[in-house]
């Protein structure tokens, strides 16, 4: 491997840059980069200096989603290796709710399906106002499985509806209306936004926001082990199916899947 | 009786508790807390009383706990840290627990306890020129005590965000996630008048009903169980080392050890 596909800087502040560097996939997200993530996550988590982690992307996409030629490879493994891979995935954005100091996903391009997992298990999420997202699982035959319990608890089960269902783009303004996003402003003005949410949060004392962004966890209802194992194996069956395996193949061979046929897209 | 909290009760049934503490920008203190509670017993048990306005004498509705008041709580023991803990979390309790209705009138700003007290309110209303600040980090404790009631009215993800970065929100921001319900450009008076009277044509048991009914059923259950661990949570935090250093670069105006001078 020649480039890194997970960027990791900390700066003397203690807050930590995450970057994903795959810009040329419009960083979505294959077998290494889920490692990657989540190695980092493992090892932010551990480190009692860390202030806050910023979480952005090289290029014009923030993340695209699963890198859909991994999902193709996965499509040959046996039950319990698909198991396994849905099972990690799911640990990965657990390891990243759970980071203890607050956490910002700085937005500068579109996000679709898992892209939309990260942005949601950070604590605040600021994007560039170009920005469009979209559920898209259910047009390649899948569904929004590890990352459900991130982005329904960010925009609620009323705009999951829709949005889950239709696969329909929407933009920065609506998805901060529902709740996505915290703010959505012009591209030149991403880095003092977010530079801005960072300064109140280092003038806050360390252990206070750590306690409190366990509690307003606790509280909430937290992502156990027992949903994150439901969403991986919800993921990993339908991943099997025809119909998950049409979706996948359509993309690849750059045809409409069956379903499709007949309709306007 | 103090003259922290004061009670009015009009012949229409609107009982009106006054934060009365304007040179402390009302801040709550333990004598202040105690009037508070002495006065929701008061107008909660009155079967006279219909609706229940909070508002705050002087510039501004609640700049949160004192921290004086604090500083003296965290000194004390685990123990008696939380007797005294569970009186300021009563606060919030019999608001959300009353069952007439509970205004905020909300004017220059809410900040910290101020803004548990507004959260635990049925209706708020402010001034379009109010700010409002989740600011307990900033002092080295948690808003613990208002979790709860923060969730149901702004959900999970701007909780984050506010409780987080203890940024200043304009009105506009606060109505935006439903902090506030209602922000007016003009007279605060009229509008809480306006409300209080559409709250006296609807009746006594039907809106005691509707208020038990949502209660019980939103998201998440505010229980005993909620209570214990929001409290828990708030005695270690005013308990800390941190909350200490918070009260004290407080008081001597320097910046507690932990803040960042960053450029933004």
């Amino acid at each position: 491997m020649t480039e890194k596909t997970v960027l990791v800087d900390i700066d003397g502040r203690g807050v930590a840059t995450v970057t994903l560097n795959r810009a040329e996939v419009h960083n979505c997200f294959n077998e290494a980069v889920v490692i990657g993530l989540r190695d980092c996550f493992d090892d932010l988590a551990g480190r009692d200096d860390l202030r806050a982690v910023v979480l952005q992307a090289e290029g014009k996409s923030f993340c695209a989603g699963v890198d859909l030629n991994w999902m193709k490879e996965i499509g040959t493994f046996t039950e319990a290796e698909n198991v396994a891979d849905a099972k990690r995935m799911a640990g990965m954005f657990d390891k990243l709710n759970t980071l203890p100091v607050p956490t910002i996903a700085k937005v500068q391009g579109s996000a679709f399906a898992g892209g939309l997992g990260l942005i949601a298990a950070c604590d605040i999420a600021v994007a560039a106002d170009h920005a469009k997202f979209a559920v898209t699982e259910v047009r390649l035959g899948l569904i929004a499985a590890a990352i459900s319990p991130y982005l329904i608890a960010a925009i609620g089960a009323g705009a999951a509806r829709r949005y889950f269902q239709t696969a329909e783009r929407f933009d920065a303004a609506e998805a901060k209306r529902i709740g996505l996003l915290h703010d959505a402003v012009p591209a030149a003005a991403l880095d003092g936004a977010v530079d801005g949410i960072l300064a109140n949060i280092l003038k806050n004392a360390p252990a206070s926001l750590r306690a409190c962004k366990r509690l307003i966890g606790e509280c909430a209802g937290p992502i156990t082990e027992d949903i994150q194992n439901d969403t991986a194996a919800r993921i990993a069956a339908i991943r099997a199916t025809p119909e998950g395996q049409e979706g996948i193949s359509a993309f690849f061979e750059k045809r409409q899947p069956a379903w499709m046929a007949g309709t306007e897209g | 009786m103090s003259n922290e909290v004061l009670v009015t009760v009009d012949d229409r049934g609107i009982a009106t508790l006054t934060l009365n503490r304007p040179d402390a920008l009302n801040a709550f203190n333990a004598d202040q807390i105690a009037g508070f509670n002495a006065a929701m017993a008061q107008v909660t048990a009155d079967p006279a009383v219909r609706v229940i306005v909070i508002a705050g004498s002087g510039p501004v509705f609640c700049s949160g706990a004192d921290v004086r008041y604090l500083k003296w709580a965290g000194g004390l023991s685990y123990e008696e840290n939380k007797v005294d803990a569970r009186k300021y979390a009563a606060m919030g309790e019999s608001v959300y627990a009353a069952s007439q209705p509970v205004v905020a009138r909300v004017q220059g700003g809410a900040y910290g306890g101020g803004v548990a007290v507004a959260a635990a309110c049925d209706i708020v209303i402010s001034e379009s020129s109010a700010k409002f600040a989740i600011t307990e980090a900033r002092y080295g404790f948690t808003p613990s005590l208002m979790v709860p009631y923060l969730l149901g009215r702004i959900g999970q993800r701007e909780c984050r965000r506010w409780c987080l970065s203890g940024e200043t929100m304009p009105a506009a921001d606060a109505f935006r996630i439903g902090l506030a319900d209602i922000v007016v450009d003009d007279s605060l008076d009229d509008k809480v008048a306006a409300v209080v009277d559409s709250l006296l044509m609807n009746a006594p048991v039907a809106l005691a009903e509707s208020k038990a009914s949502v209660g019980e059923n939103g998201y998440p259950p505010i229980d005993a169980a909620m209570i214990e661990r929001t409290l828990d949570a708030f005695v270690a935090g005013r308990g800390s080392e941190q909350a200490s250093e918070g009260a004290d670069a407080f008081i001597a105006k320097r910046p507690p050890r932990w803040a960042m001078e960053a450029d933004a």
